[in-house]
């Protein structure tokens, strides 16, 4: 309760989201200029249009820029958005810090599904020598991640009352089962197949293209669009189902529009950069630590904060084990997970645990 | 047009029956308090009247218009409910939750009702205090100024709303569960109609000016408190052998509980 602290909560949302996207942008050109083909600020700007420079090297550079560089950065910007936005919906909902689609299985359950479709549907489309489409793996991915947050809020939630203790056991049972089933397929798994699925397991954005970006983008507008309408109602939720209702906010509905899109969120960031967990948690705590736990600006923020951690979370894989990446998700999980438990042990009280 | 009315309102919940064809008015500019021993259906009777339970049988109307036939939105404009126990997990602070009340407006007119409200509650010096910090009684004051900047929010757009409390001074000191008992008393003048759960009955005579007994799911005694409190109905009704007094003029009557009734005492 320092008097920065309340300073910091009361600014106004479009100052916080002006200093994030400044942010986001300057990891975003830090990151273009690190890699096997190091291309420094100064040549950046010139491959960007934004200066004359050499023409030979800005023909290079551009070349590395916009085909490689550029469409992993998006990618990582984009994955790390919804992943944080949906880590504050999902806590909006169950009205619980703790909550994060990674650990209580809706990613792991996008993951099983996606995984389970890479070997049936190779199998299936083996006689007919074609190859699995891309697009199958979003749309199973989606189905995966509903069918988990949906089993985990009806598990969790009687009367109107959502029990966080059966929230969370009934998110390690989901996640263990979904796990189970992911080694499942592994084990079914013949050599290509399980090449594929490991990058599931693992997480990395190392095969962004375009395309991918274009795939998820629609995502992305789709949550830009919604959550401004779902913030009071995520507000009025903290009081309890009830209580919001009181208020006037049409609590199923808001349940159900926010279910689902956690569902198609976690489902797209799944599908085109495997599990990587802990985004969601780490970045609206800090946000909500930071400026307040309204959802107007909270919401917006921990896009842009997702956004800019990810990015810079990619830039540290691809430098640390150079000329080798460090999968994402390995990365996430060996700084996320300290900080999850510190979180814990902070917050142990308030849950009730 | 009564503010509220329900007619033959039966809950059932597997093989139990909590409610028991209750018929219930509560016009415009009553207090009424809920009272009864545990598990008589007190506060079922209250999320009933508040929409938050559709009765098996029976229907609820809310100025004439029967509750399945607003929107959540709508509802929120006639009447306001302050529940038990509502726990806040995230660092909200006071003034936010408070500001909840007031909806989706930010106008100046509405910051005015969320000073009002803070003052009113007695929380104004908590205003930037973090919710979950505060002491039980503090954030239920906090919850309370939230209600009255709903009630003022919904004066504005239709008129005197109801006003639904279930315990409201569970959590309270004894000054503020006077102060609760004072604001109510002024909204019922202001037009309103408020309806409290309570198990204080010396707080319900000072509360109301109409005590409806609820006695396992069925209306026991409906009235002004200086006809119904008698010694006979707290003997039969709670199991407690006590003398009914009086306070001097205006003679509110008061309960000094002091003796369990004997079993067949309490069945006669």
């Amino acid at each position: 309760m320092t008097p920065l602290f309340i300073r910091l909560r009361t600014l106004p949302t479009a100052l916080v989201i002006g200093v994030l996207l400044l942010v986001l942008v300057a990891v975003a050109a830090f990151s273009a200029t690190i890699g096997a083909a190091g291309i420094p600020l100064s040549r950046l700007a010139a491959a960007l249009h934004l200066l004359d420079g050499d023409p030979a090297v800005v023909v290079r550079d551009q070349l590395v820029l916009y085909a490689v560089r550029l469409p992993r950065i998006v990618l990582a910007a984009m994955v790390g958005a919804l992943l944080a936005v949906a880590g504050a919906i999902m806590q909006g909902l169950f009205r619980n810090p703790l909550a994060d689609p990674g650990l209580v299985g809706v990613s792991a359950g996008a993951g099983f599904a996606a995984a389970l479709s890479i070997v049936i549907g190779d199998r299936l489309l083996a006689a007919t020598l074609a190859k699995l489409p891309v697009e199958i793996l979003p749309a199973t991915a989606f189905v995966g991640a509903l069918a988990a947050t949906s089993i985990l809020y009806s598990l969790a939630t009687r009367g109107g009352r959502t029990s966080i203790a059966v929230f969370l056991l009934g998110g390690i049972a989901i996640a263990a089962l979904a796990n189970a089933g992911i080694g499942l397929t592994v084990f079914m798994a013949d050599d290509r197949q399980l090449r594929d699925i490991t990058f599931w397991l693992l997480g990395s954005l190392g095969g962004a293209t375009w395309s991918k970006v274009a795939a998820v983008a629609p995502f992305l507008v789709a949550i830009a669009v919604v959550a401004p309408f779902m913030a009071r109602g995520l507000d009025a939720l903290v009081l309890g189902e009830t209580e919001a209702f009181h208020l006037g906010i049409a609590v199923e509905r808001l349940k159900r529009v926010a279910i689902v899109l956690i569902a198609a969120m976690v489902a797209a960031a799944v599908s085109m950069a495997g599990i990587i967990v802990f985004v969601g948690i780490v970045v609206p705590h800090l946000l909500r630590l930071a400026i307040g736990p309204r959802h107007r600006t909270l919401l917006p923020a921990s896009l842009l904060l997702g956004a800019i951690l990810l990015v810079a979370a990619d830039t540290c894989a691809r430098v640390v084990a150079a000329p080798a990446e460090l999968p994402i998700g390995i990365l996430t999980a060996l700084t996320g997970a300290p900080f999850f438990l510190a979180l814990l042990m902070r917050q142990r009280a308030l849950v009730g645990l | 047009m009564s503010a509220l009315e329900a007619r033959g309102v039966t809950v059932e919940v597997g093989a139990a029956r909590l409610l028991d064809g209750i018929d219930l008015r509560v016009d415009a500019g009553e207090t009424v308090a809920i009272v009864g021993p545990n598990g008589a259906g007190k506060s079922t009777l209250l999320r009933v009247l508040a929409g938050e339970i559709v009765p098996r049988r029976g229907e609820v109307a809310l100025k004439g218009c029967p509750l399945a036939r607003y929107k959540a939105a709508a509802l929120a404009l006639n009447r306001a409910v302050l529940s038990q126990h509502i726990v806040v997990t995230f660092p909200f602070t006071a003034a936010e939750i408070v500001w909840m009340g007031a909806g989706d407006r930010r106008d100046a007119a509405a910051a005015a009702l969320v000073e009002a409200a803070l003052a009113e509650a007695d929380v104004a010096h908590l205003r930037d205090r973090i919710v979950p910090t505060l002491s039980g009684g503090e954030q239920q004051r906090v919850q309370l100024a939230r209600v009255l900047v709903q009630l003022a929010c919904a004066v504005q757009a239709h008129g005197p709303p109801v006003l639904l409390l279930d315990e409201p001074t569970a959590s309270l000191d004894l000054r503020h569960q006077i102060m609760v008992a004072r604001l109510a008393r002024d909204r019922a003048a202001a037009g309103m109609a408020v309806v409290a759960v309570l198990h204080d009955l010396n707080l319900a005579t000072v509360f109301a000016n109409r005590i409806l007994v609820l006695d396992r799911g069925r209306l026991a005694a409906d009235g002004p408190p200086a006809a119904i409190l008698t010694d006979e109905l707290i003997g039969r009704v709670f199991g407690v052998a006590s003398a009914v007094n009086r306070t001097p003029p205006p003679g509110v009557p008061f309960v000094l509980p002091q003796v369990m009734t004997e079993p067949d005492a309490s069945s006669a």
